[in-house]
Formats: C-alpha cells, structure tokens, sequence
C-alpha cells in the first residue's frame, strides 16, 4: 500500500470510527498511531507520541486555551451575564422582541470576553431565560434564541476555534481576532434582524415591555464598562502586539478574575466551579488536540494532502467552487459533529487544498480569510438541527420545551448565518479590511 | 447522584470522583500561577525589567496543570462523540459499542500514559531543564505522570462502568 492510499485510508477509518460511537479523540489517536506506525514504524510512533504528548500539554501558545477559558466562567461567576444583559435589556426590552433582541445583545457582549459558544449559551441562558418566558415569550423564540446568541460566543474574539486554527496555520492570532470583529458584528445585526422578522409575523411570541426611563439606562450602562474594557485590552493588546496572545489571555483572566471577587461577588465556592469547569472542558480539548497532532502528522507522513490538493488544483472548475464545496462539507459534518474536533480533523486536508488555489490573494490573506469562513461555517453547525450542541445545551436547561419547538426557533437564524457566509464569501473585504494583511 | 438509566452507581465512583476533582483544583491552581506569572512578568516589562524565562515557568506549570485536568475530564463524561448514526440502534446494543469503545479508549490511555512517564524518567536521567531559569523539567513531568497514572484508572473505572451499563452523565452533582 502506498503512503497515499494510506492517507486516504486513515481519513476514512477515522469517519467510520466515528459514527462507530468512537470519543472524537480516541479516533484520531488510534487512526493517526496505526497510520503512523504502518509508514514510519512502530518504534518511531511511539518515540513521537513520548515527547510529542507532554510537549503539546507544556505549550506556551496553547495555554492560551485555558487561560481564555478560565476568563469566561469567571465572567459567569462574577455574575457580567446578569450585567451585560440588565444593559442590553434597558436599552432594548420595549421593542417588539425586546427581550430576544437583549439576549442577542447580552450575547454579543459576553462573547467578547468569553471564547466559547457553549459556554455562551448556557451562562446567558441562565439569566435570560427565566427572563423571557416570565415575559410570555413563546417557547420557539427564546429557545432559538439562546442556542443563536451563544454561537456569538465564538463569532466574537476571543474564540478558542480562532486560537487553534491561528496556531496550526502559523497565522497571528490577534490578525484572526481583528479578523473576527466585523463578521460577528454582522451576526449579531443579522440575529436581531430575524427576530424583528420573526416577532413581525408572530405578534404573540413575544409582548413587549414597558419602556425604561433613561436615567435607568445609564445606571444599567455603567455595569458594561468593565466587560468593555477588558475586550479592548486583551483583543487589541494581542493584535498589536503589546504582548503575546498567551499574555493577553493572562491579563484578562486575570482582570476579570479580580472583578468578579471584587465587585462580583465570587468567593471561594465560586472560584471552586470556575476552576473546575475550566479543568473540564481544558482536559477534553487537550485530548482531542493531542488526538489531532498525531493524526496530522501521519497523514502529513502520507503526503495525502499533498497529493489531494495537487489533484483538485488539475481539475478544472474556478477555486471559488472549491472553496464552496469545502464550506458545504462543513456545514453537513456541522449537523453531526462538534466544533474543534471537526475543524482539527479536517485542516490537515483542507489547507494545503485552500493554499493551492488562486484566489486572488496574498497566502496570510488566503488564510486569515478562510479562517473565519470556516468559524462561521462550523459555528452555524452548532445550532443546525437536528444535533447542532448548543440547541442541547439550551433544551437540556428547559425541560418541558418540545426539541421540536427548539427546531422551529432556530431556523431563521440558521438562514441568516447561510446568508451571512454568503456574504462572507463574495466580500474576503469584510474580514481582511480591519486586520489591514497584506 | 445516579447516572441516566442503566446500572446503579458503583461505591468506587464517589472516591475516584473527589481524587479527580482534587487533581482538577490543583491543575486549577497551577493555571492561576501561571496567570499571576505572566501578569507579573507584562507589569515588570513595562518598566523595563522582564522577567527571564517566565514563559518556562507557565510551559512547566500548565504541562502539569493540563495533565491534572484529564481525570476529571473524564470522570464527567465531557469527551466528545457523535451518535447521529446510532440513534436507530437499541439502547443495550449501544450500552455495549460504548463498552467497547471506553476500553479502547482505556488501551489508548495506557499507551499515553506509559510514553508521558517514560519521558519523564528521560527528563530526570538527561538531567534536562529550562534554559533560562534552569528548572528541572521533571518534575513537572512526575506531576504530570501522576495525573496519567490516575487517568489510567479513572478510565479504567469508566470502561468497567459502562461494561455494566452505566451510561455517563455530565449532570450529575459533582462533590
């Protein structure tokens, strides 16, 4: 057999371990050892796998990861989601959906300082929830709404995809964040537009509120100022470069670990969720990227994607199809997969497939831009029925919502982010105009 | 605390529950040093004495941190899997694919596991350390190994479980 075939080979195995039930990470690192022993030997898989394990847990840019991650529980320990969408609802809770346009709000104003969607949907969920059905909102809408809203989480830097993505194309990762703030500002403005669609042609989903003097308004405002500021330093201090985006995770870890004791009210049992709901999350992300490493390097070892990507750029169609027809595959794996684990899978093939084409760009712009093509692309995966995770998170917290129900809230906004992507591929501007790549 | 369906709770998990959660506070904690470190060293740079060798500091402390996560991790059934093909099966025949799949996964950990602590006796015999503030990478690597051997157990623990049709739950109340 040849390496090639091999390559082929181990991509298909990985799938039907898969959909075999396989952990995401025990596939890859069982496909990518085997894929590697059978090129290179067993003995130099195993002498890889003793230096390559520790060294990807003792990397100074992955820990990056944990550090953001610990930002955002903090943010939910020190009580911001509460803040954040209080604000958003004084501003905009007396119009049609107004409470649906605040957690989209909320939403938005989170994610800026947490770079997970999970993570996203289930703290803002908490407040604006309970919120929005005391309020009579219809089950459709507000379910919809949540698992939408979260996916801002990771639309909005920081975002772990971006970290991961940023490190395995050798890209900088605050040109990504840059990259990443106008697209998710056109999410969040395409999110509120659904819902005034929405609550257009279903008056009764959602009765409006009372509106808020604005003395209120500005009271509620000033509690958005911390969450802003820490967004301003850690994005645009990693973006030109006044320190390194490990460094920036750091600070605002920090910085918000300090609010929310100090204004937030975290205490010890508080810190104690935080830290363990980090540990979660940092430890099944960490094996799936160690899953990830062994298995690029074997097919890196088989030069299939080498090979593959020589073979689509003989084929004759515009490399714009290419792109699209990457983008479908991940929006169909979307439905069924989650996230990284599906974004780790697939760039070992996909980018020396993306860098081969002539678009038309300089090769950082080529990758900056798909970068965020494949953000929004895996992100629509998220709330894509039938197993989009975040249309789970959400329904797991309201029990007696129908998944149906969930369904039906969702697709609007699941249009939008297909438009969204649309636009997105017409307009590489649109992400490369604000990190100004050359 | 009682897993979704299935086979009650076996007596060992609540034990291996709060060894995995003790080792999770400590990765935690470690992450924390690595915060204040990295906080400290941006501060002293600002005036114009970086700390050297910080970044060893943070590589060694979050090595150690991020091994001590993997217990935990999976004690609460947080890995991820797509069961969008199996819906259609019977519950029982997928009590017993994940069976299988947790002791392939257990396989997998052991192989992991023995590398990492290779390595670390590697580390300790070469006498390796950092290059700036010339830490000793070992024991960061024995931190390291510890946690792995407990990841060993826990899935270990995990596979045995599911063998016995207890299905993992990340709802269940921790501590």
């Amino acid at each position: 057999m040849t390496p090639y075939e091999i390559g082929l080979l181990m991509f298909a195995g990985a799938f039907v371990l898969l959909m075999l039930r396989m952990p995401v990470a025990v596939a890859m690192l069982l496909v990518g050892g085997l894929g590697y022993a059978a090129i290179a030997g067993p003995w130099p898989m195993l002498n890889t796998l003793k230096t390559m394990t520790f060294s990807k847990f003792s990397s100074y840019t992955l820990s990056v990861i944990p550090f953001f991650l610990l930002m955002g529980e903090f943010a939910t320990k020190g009580g911001m989601n509460t803040a954040l969408f209080r604000a958003a609802r004084a501003f905009l809770g007396h119009r049609r959906g107004g409470l649906a346009l605040a957690t989209i709000g909320g939403c938005a104003a989170f994610g800026a300082i947490c770079g997970s969607s999970l993570a996203t949907a289930a703290t803002m969920s908490q407040v604006a929830g309970p919120e929005m059905r005391r309020h009579g909102y219809s089950s459709a809408l507000w379910t919809g709404t949540l698992a939408a809203g979260g996916t801002l989480g990771i639309l909005i830097p920081p975002s772990v995809i971006l970290v991961i993505y940023a490190i395995y194309t050798e890209q900088s990762i605050g040109a990504l964040f840059f990259a990443a703030v106008i697209p998710g500002l056109i999410a969040t403005a395409g999110y509120m537009a659904v819902i005034a669609i929405y609550t257009r042609l279903h008056p009764d989903a959602a009765p409006r509120a009372p509106r808020v003097p604005w003395s209120e308004r500005w009271s509620h405002s000033r509690d958005v100022w911390p969450a802003a500021l820490v967004f301003l330093l850690v994005v645009c201090g990693i973006n030109f470069g006044w320190f390194s985006p490990t460094e920036g995770a750091a600070i605002g870890a920090a910085a918000v670990g300090v609010l929310a004791v100090a204004v937030g009210g975290m205490r010890l049992k508080g810190l104690r969720e935080a830290l363990l709901s980090t540990a979660e999350v940092t430890g099944m992300m960490f094996v799936i990227l160690l899953g990830a490493e062994l298995f690029s390097a074997a097919l890196a070892l088989s030069q299939m994607p080498a090979e593959l990507s020589r073979r689509i750029v003989g084929v004759d169609v515009p490399p714009v199809m290419v792109v699209l027809v990457i983008l479908l595959i991940y929006l169909a794996l979307g439905c069924v997969m989650e996230s990284l684990a599906m974004v780790l899978l697939t760039l070992p093939v996909f980018i020396p497939v993306i860098l081969a084409l002539d678009l038309g760009m300089s090769q950082a712009q080529v990758l900056i831009w798909f970068g965020i093509l494949v953000l929004v692309a895996v992100e629509v995966g998220m709330i894509s029925p039938p197993f989009g995770l975040n249309l789970f998170v959400i329904n797991a917290m309201a029990r007696d919502v129908p998944m149906a129900e969930t369904y039906k809230g969702v697709i609007g906004f699941c249009i939008s982010d297909v438009l969204r992507l649309g636009l997105l591929v017409a307009f590489p501007a649109i992400c490369l105009w604000l990190p100004g790549t050359r | 605390m009682n897993a979704s369906g299935g086979a009650p709770v076996h007596p060992i998990r609540p034990r291996l529950m709060r060894l995995a959660e003790g080792a999770a506070l400590a990765g935690g904690l470690l992450l924390l040093l690595g915060i204040a470190v990295t906080c400290f060293s941006v501060i002293r740079a600002q005036f114009g004495r970086p700390l050297l060798g910080d970044t060893e500091i943070i590589e060694l402390a979050t090595g150690a941190a991020i091994a001590l996560c993997l217990p935990y991790a999976q004690m609460r059934g947080a890995n991820v899997m797509v069961d969008f093909f199996t819906t259609r099966l019977s519950q029982r025949l997928k009590d017993r694919i994940d069976a299988v799949m947790a002791a392939v996964f257990a396989v997998v950990v052991v192989v992991l596991a023995a590398r990492i602590v290779q390595g670390g006796f590697d580390a300790r015999r070469r006498e390796r350390a950092s290059m700036f503030l010339e830490i000793p990478e070992w024991w960061s690597y024995a931190v390291a190994g510890a946690a792995c051997v407990l990841w060993v157990v826990v899935c270990l623990f995990t596979a045995f479980e599911a063998w016995r049709g207890v299905r993992p739950t990340t709802d269940e109340a921790s501590g």
